[in-house]
């Protein structure tokens, strides 16, 4: 036999295999489903750096010599766990006003330093990042968490800083996300054991549209990404401050096993603390979509 | 290929590697879903696979590493026959030679078996049959050397094609 028959036999035996059906739409569908979990990513990432930024705060605390006084809602960034917005800069008016700011329950002072930048970040934190490589900042937690928070303290800061809404990515302790497609059957049962969990001080749920919302927003500079995925591709998620005194990991790690999570992403201290992310670049430079 | 859309070059190679999978000797599940796999992996780098020569040659290597990683991980064995139908023929000699191309190549050792596919059903160079292999062109050459004996291919033939690689 020669080459080229045997060539030919080859191609005969492929044809009398029966044909295989693709299905080219799972795989798009596959394609979405990475992506929200990269947006996922954004958070944990963006936890991250910004818990670099407050490590540098902690160990500062340790040896600073404080020349002027800090101001009675002032903590150290150890004691924050989440936070609403970031406000740059940190001049002693703006200080002025979060104390006596009935919005306000706490903030940190966050001194400025280039952190370093993603493609990853969401537009809104790298714009604060890049505000606080030539300023120092405070993150503040809100009294009474809601939408409306940033701009209120926007308004109360008007000329004096600008506000940075970031509650969306550390405005709670940790996050637990659904799989895609969960049923209402799954989101309930959890729901149920949110409620009644006595280590959850607050939750909130994140429905697909509140999803599509946040995750527009996130993308905002990203239009092939956003164009791409509908709010059906996103998971629901339930969005959850713990009591004090209640280990973030430990409760994460039980949300882990029920039926239905996906994942869960802790925003709590150990994240915050974590190693600094590798050599910083600047964030004020915009990433290509 | 550039400017190849990902759904059209799927929709023209899902088949065809899915088919040469099985002439490997992957059952019709693990080919489907390696063959899906490879092209999902396609779909996740397509700018880059698409300015390829050959982005089907791509997906038939990537394809063949998932197989060879299932294999190994002894999930199944592979020591079988290619699933082949008793496909009519037209004509007593191309009977015989096609009885015996399958007969031969489901006696193959499964590595010779793969060798031979990736070279002459997918027509893929001796470095990319090497690299879906994941070994140097002297061993593929070796292999199908000893594939083309037990089949009775005309070596003479098998050399002169080597040497124009």
């Amino acid at each position: 036999m020669q080459i080229d028959e045997l060539r030919g036999e080859l191609a005969t035996l492929a044809d009398e295999i029966e044909p295989f059906e693709g299905d080219v739409d799972s795989l798009h569908r596959r394609q979405r489903r990475r992506r929200v979990v990269a947006s996922s990513l954004v958070v944990a990432l963006a936890v991250a750096v910004a818990g670099s930024a407050v490590a540098v705060v902690r160990n500062r605390d340790d040896h600073r010599v404080h020349v002027t006084g800090a101001g009675p809602k002032e903590v150290s960034a150890a004691e924050l766990s989440h936070f609403d917005a970031f406000v740059v800069p940190a001049t002693p008016a703006v200080q002025g006003v979060l104390d006596s700011s009935p919005l306000v329950a706490r903030y940190a002072r966050i001194p400025h330093a280039r952190r370093g930048s993603s493609q990853l970040l969401t537009p809104i934190t790298r714009a604060a990042l890049c505000a606080m490589e030539s300023n120092d900042g405070f993150a503040v937690q809100a009294s009474s968490p809601g939408s409306g928070f940033a701009e209120a303290l926007t308004r109360s800061l008007i000329g004096k800083a600008a506000v940075y809404d970031v509650s969306d990515m550390f405005g709670h302790d940790l996050e637990v996300f659904l799989n895609v497609g969960a049923s209402s059957l799954q989101a309930n049962a959890i729901r149920v054991r949110v409620e009644a969990d006595p280590s959850v001080g607050s939750f909130r749920y994140v429905s697909q549209a509140d999803a599509y919302a946040i995750f527009t927003k996130e993308f905002a500079d990203q239009p092939a990404i956003r164009k791409s995925t509908k709010p059906t591709d996103l998971p629901v998620s339930f969005r959850i401050n713990v009591n004090a005194g209640v280990s973030r990991e430990t409760l994460a790690q039980r949300y882990r096993q029920l039926n239905g999570v996906s994942t869960v992403i802790v925003n709590g201290a150990q994240r915050l603390f974590g190693p600094a992310l590798g050599t910083p670049t600047s964030a004020c430079t915009k990433p290509s979509p | 290929m550039a400017g190849l859309a990902f759904d059209e070059f799927y929709e023209s190679y899902f088949d065809r590697v899915g088919r040469a999978l099985v002439l490997a000797g992957a059952d019709r599940d693990l080919a489907r879903d390696a063959t899906q796999e490879a092209f999902a992996r396609a779909l996740r780098q397509w700018r880059k696979v698409r300015d390829m020569d050959r982005p089907d040659g791509w997906v038939y290597v990537v394809a063949m590493n998932q197989l060879r990683d299932h294999w190994r991980k002894g999930e199944r064995r592979r020591e079988r026959a290619p699933e082949l139908s008793d496909g009519a023929a037209d004509n007593t000699t191309a009977i015989a030679t096609r009885l015996s191309v399958r007969e031969a190549i489901a006696t193959l050792p499964a590595r010779q078996r793969e060798a031979v596919v990736l070279r002459y059903l997918a027509d893929l160079s001796l470095a990319d049959v090497a690299d879906a292999m994941g070994c140097a062109i002297g061993t593929v050459k070796a292999t199908l050397h000893q594939a083309m004996q037990s089949m009775r291919v005309e070596l003479d033939d098998l050399e002169d094609e080597d040497a124009d690689r």
